[in-house]
C-alpha cells in the first residue's frame, strides 16, 4: 500500500518536475568559440568593391555554423584565397568577363601561423566588367553549403584543442606581458581563452584576476600622481577627475580617500562650499571578483578596440606569399 | 500566245506567294557595328589582361559617344537600309537598353522581397544581338591636297561566320569635300550593291532553308557518352539521322563529333514547319529534345543563341 502511495505521488509530480526545466536548448559549448572574419589586404586578385561582400559570407558562414564572429577576438580567424580558375572575355558589347573562381576559406591561428581547417568552392562569375562579374559571383555563394559545417567544426575543435594543449603558454605569455607592464595586452590573451576549455579558463580567469590588481594597482599610482599634482597647481576639478578614476579595489584608494578629505577640509576652511566630489564607494553585497573580471575585460577589449590595427597587424605572407 | 499568258499569271502567282511567306517567316535582324579595325585605329578599344594574355575589345559605347563621324556613318547606313525596306536595329539604342535593362533586373523584387533569378548563362546573354552584323569600316586617304575615302562594308551572319554580303571600294579624290560628305558619297555608292547580295542571301535561305549551327554536348552528370548504343545505335548515329530527316534536302555537316560533343554546321532548317509556322534553330532543335526523351528516355537542356544557333547538353534539365 505504501509502494502504491509513493508511486501514486511520483507520477503526480512528474509533470512539474518536467515543466520546471527550461524547454530552451542550451547553448552549444564550441558555440562560444569566437572567430574572426577578414580579408587581408594580402589576398590579391580580390577587387576592393568585392572584399566587404566576401567579409559578409565569411561572417556569415561562421555565424550559421554556430561560432561567433567577434571583432574583438582577432586571433583565430576565417579568411579567403580567391583563384582564378578559368577567365574569358567576350568580344560583345559590352564585352562581358566571364569567370570561373575558386574560392578557398581558411580557419587559422594568426598569431602561430596556422592552418586550423580549410574548404573550397567553386563559382561562376559573369559581369560587364571584372568587378561586376566578382560581386555577381560572390553574391551567389552558398554560405549554407553542407561543407561549411564540417569545416567550421574541424576549426573550433582545434582552436579548442588548442587551448587544451598551449594553456600553460597562453598563461605564461600572459605574466611575462604583465611584467613588462602590457597589462592590457596580457588581459586580452587570458580572457579570450573560450569558457568551453574549462579547465584552462578557470586558470586564465584566476590570473585575470590577479594581473587586473597589478594594472589597478599600477594606474592608481598614475591617478594618484595626478591628483596631487592638480591639486598642488590648485585644480581643484582635475584633482577630482584623476580621483574619482580611483576605485576602493585599488591599493592606493586609502591615500586617495585622505587626499580627497585633505582638499575638502581646505576647501571648507577657504569658504568655498561647493566641493561635492566624494571617492566611489563599493556596496558590501558586490562579488568584488566578478566586478574585477568584468573590468579586466573592459580594459582588454577597450585595447583591443582602439588600438586593434596597431595591435594585429598580422603578417598575412605565410598564407598568402608560398 | 495563250500559254505565255498562262505562264506568266503562274509566275505572278509564285513570286507572290513565294514573297507572302517569306513576310511571316523569322527575319533575321540585322544591326551595323564598327569594325574592330577601325575601333583600333581610332583608339576605341578595351585592353584586358587575360591570365597573361592582353586581349583587345572593341569600346562601342565610347565610340559612339566620341566619335561624330561614326554616328553619321552608322546613321546613313540605317536611313538607307530602311528605305530599301531592311529596317536595321541601332547599336547605341541597343547598348542604352541593355543597361536600362540591367539596372531594371537589379531593382526587381516580389512582394515576397525574392529577387529575378539570374544564372552567369543568363547574365553572358545581356549583350547587343544581331542575326547579321553590318561591320563597317573606313579610312581617310590624302594625297597631296585631294582627300578621299575608302570603305568597306561587310554583312557577317553572326551564327554561321559567314560573309553573306560586301562592299568596298575607294571614292573619287575630292579637293574640297568634307569628311561626311566623303563618307555620305561612299555609302551611297556601295549601299545598293551591298543590298542585292544580302537579298540574294535571303533568297538562298528560303529556297535552301536557314543555315544555323547546333552544338550537342552531355552533362558531367549524365550516364553515358555519344557512343553509348541505343537500339544498336550510337548516339551520334541517332543524332545525325534526326538531322537528316529535318533539315532541307538532308543539307548539314558534322564539323566535330568526339565522344563527349558535336558540332554540326552549315545545317539547312526550314523557314517554316508542316504547319506553315515560323521556324527557328530553338523551336527546330525542340524536336530532336523531344525524340531524344520519347524515344530514349534522354533529358536534356536546351539553349538558344538568336535565331541561328542552339545547344542541347543531354544528361538533365
Amino acid at each position: 500500500m505504501k509502494r502504491i502511495s509513493i508511486l501514486f505521488l511520483a507520477l503526480i509530480a512528474l509533470p512539474f518536475v518536467s515543466l520546471s526545466q527550461n524547454s530552451q536548448g542550451k547553448t552549444d559549448d564550441m558555440g562560444r568559440v569566437a572567430l574572426t572574419a577578414f580579408v587581408p589586404e594580402q589576398a590579391e586578385g580580390i577587387p576592393a568593391s568585392a572584399r566587404q561582400l566576401l567579409q559578409g559570407k565569411m561572417q556569415q558562414i561562421a555565424v550559421q555554423n554556430g561560432i561567433g564572429g567577434s571583432g574583438s577576438n582577432p586571433r583565430f580567424f576565417i579568411v579567403p584565397m580567391v583563384n582564378v580558375l578559368t577567365k574569358e572575355i567576350t568580344p560583345t558589347a559590352p564585352p562581358m568577363h566571364a569567370l570561373t573562381l575558386e574560392v578557398v576559406f581558411y580557419i587559422v591561428d594568426a598569431s602561430n601561423q596556422t592552418i586550423f581547417s580549410q574548404t573550397s568552392i567553386t563559382v561562376k562569375a559573369v559581369g560587364a566588367s571584372e568587378d561586376k562579374a566578382y560581386i555577381a559571383g560572390l553574391k551567389n555563394l552558398n554560405v549554407k553549403a553542407g561543407q561549411f559545417k564540417g569545416f567550421v567544426e574541424t576549426g573550433k575543435t582545434k582552436i579548442m584543442e588548442f587551448y587544451n594543449s598551449q594553456c600553460d603558454v597562453v598563461m605564461k605569455g600572459a605574466q611575462a606581458l604583465a611584467g613588462q607592464k602590457k597589462y592590457e595586452e596580457a588581459l586580452f590573451g587570458l580572457l579570450s581563452v573560450p569558457d568551453v576549455c574549462r579547465e584552462c579558463f578557470d586558470k586564465c580567469m584566476d590570473l585575470s584576476i590577479e594581473i587586473y590588481k597589478q594594472y589597478a594597482n599600477y594606474k592608481c599610482t598614475e591617478y594618484m600622481a595626478g591628483a596631487k599634482a592638480s591639486w598642488a597647481a590648485m585644480n581643484s576639478d582635475k584633482a577630482a577627475e584623476f580621483l574619482g578614476k580611483i576605485t576602493p579595489d585599488m591599493e592606493c584608494y586609502p591615500q586617495a580617500v585622505q587626499l580627497t578629505e585633505e582638499i575638502t577640509q581646505k576647501m571648507l576652511a577657504d569658504g568655498a562650499n561647493v566641493w561635492t566630489f566624494k571617492m566611489k564607494q563599493y556596496d558590501d553585497s558586490v562579488d568584488k571578483e566578478k566586478l574585477m573580471i568584468q573590468a579586466g575585460k573592459d580594459v582588454a577589449v577597450s585595447w583591443a578596440y582602439w588600438g586593434a590595427s596597431a595591435n594585429f597587424n598580422w603578417d598575412w605572407n605565410w598564407l598568402y606569399k608560398k | 500566245m495563250k500559254n505565255k499568258l498562262i505562264y506568266l499569271f503562274i509566275s505572278a502567282l509564285l513570286l507572290v506567294s513565294v514573297s507572302g511567306a517569306f513576310s511571316q517567316a523569322k527575319k533575321p535582324t540585322i544591326m551595323v557595328v564598327p569594325s574592330d579595325v577601325w575601333c583600333n585605329t581610332n583608339g576605341y578599344m578595351l585592353e584586358f589582361d587575360n591570365q597573361g594574355t592582353k586581349v583587345k575589345v572593341p569600346d562601342y559605347k565610347k565610340a559612339l559617344q566620341e566619335n561624330a563621324d561614326l554616328l553619321l556613318a552608322i546613321s546613313k547606313v540605317n536611313e538607307l537600309m530602311a528605305t530599301r525596306g531592311f529596317p536595321l536595329k541601332n547599336l547605341e539604342s541597343a547598348l542604352k537598353t541593355l543597361q536600362d535593362q540591367a539596372a531594371e533586373d537589379a531593382m526587381l523584387t516580389s512582394k515576397g522581397g525574392a529577387e529575378v533569378n539570374e544564372s552567369p548563362i543568363d547574365k553572358l546573354k545581356k549583350v547587343a544581338k544581331a542575326d547579321i552584323w553590318m561591320q563597317i569600316t573606313w579610312t581617310v586617304n590624302q594625297t597631296g591636297p585631294k582627300k578621299s575615302v575608302t570603305f568597306n562594308l561587310q554583312g557577317l551572319d553572326s551564327y554561321t561566320d559567314k560573309q553573306i554580303a560586301g562592299a568596298s571600294g575607294t571614292g573619287k579624290p575630292s579637293f574640297s569635300a568634307e569628311l561626311p560628305v566623303l563618307l555620305e558619297e561612299a555609302v551611297l555608292a556601295h549601299i545598293d550593291n551591298f543590298n542585292v547580295q544580302l537579298q540574294a542571301h535571303f533568297d538562298d535561305m528560303f529556297a535552301n532553308g536557314r543555315e544555323v549551327i547546333l552544338r550537342v554536348k552531355t552533362w558531367s552528370s549524365f550516364d553515358g557518352d555519344f557512343t553509348t548504343e541505343y537500339d544498336g545505335k550510337e548516339l551520334t548515329e541517332v543524332i545525325e539521322g534526326w538531322i537528316t530527316e529535318n533539315t532541307v534536302q538532308g543539307r548539314f555537316s558534322t564539323t566535330d563529333a568526339t565522344e563527349n560533343m558535336l558540332l554540326f554546321e552549315q545545317v539547312r532548317i526550314p523557314l517554316m514547319d508542316a504547319n506553315n509556322k515560323a521556324v527557328d534553330t530553338r523551336g527546330w532543335a525542340r524536336n530532336l529534345q523531344k525524340m531524344l526523351r520519347d524515344k530514349y528516355q534522354l533529358d536534356s537542356k536546351l539553349m538558344m543563341k538568336g535565331l541561328g544557333q542552339a545547344q542541347l547538353v543531354i544528361g538533365e534539365k
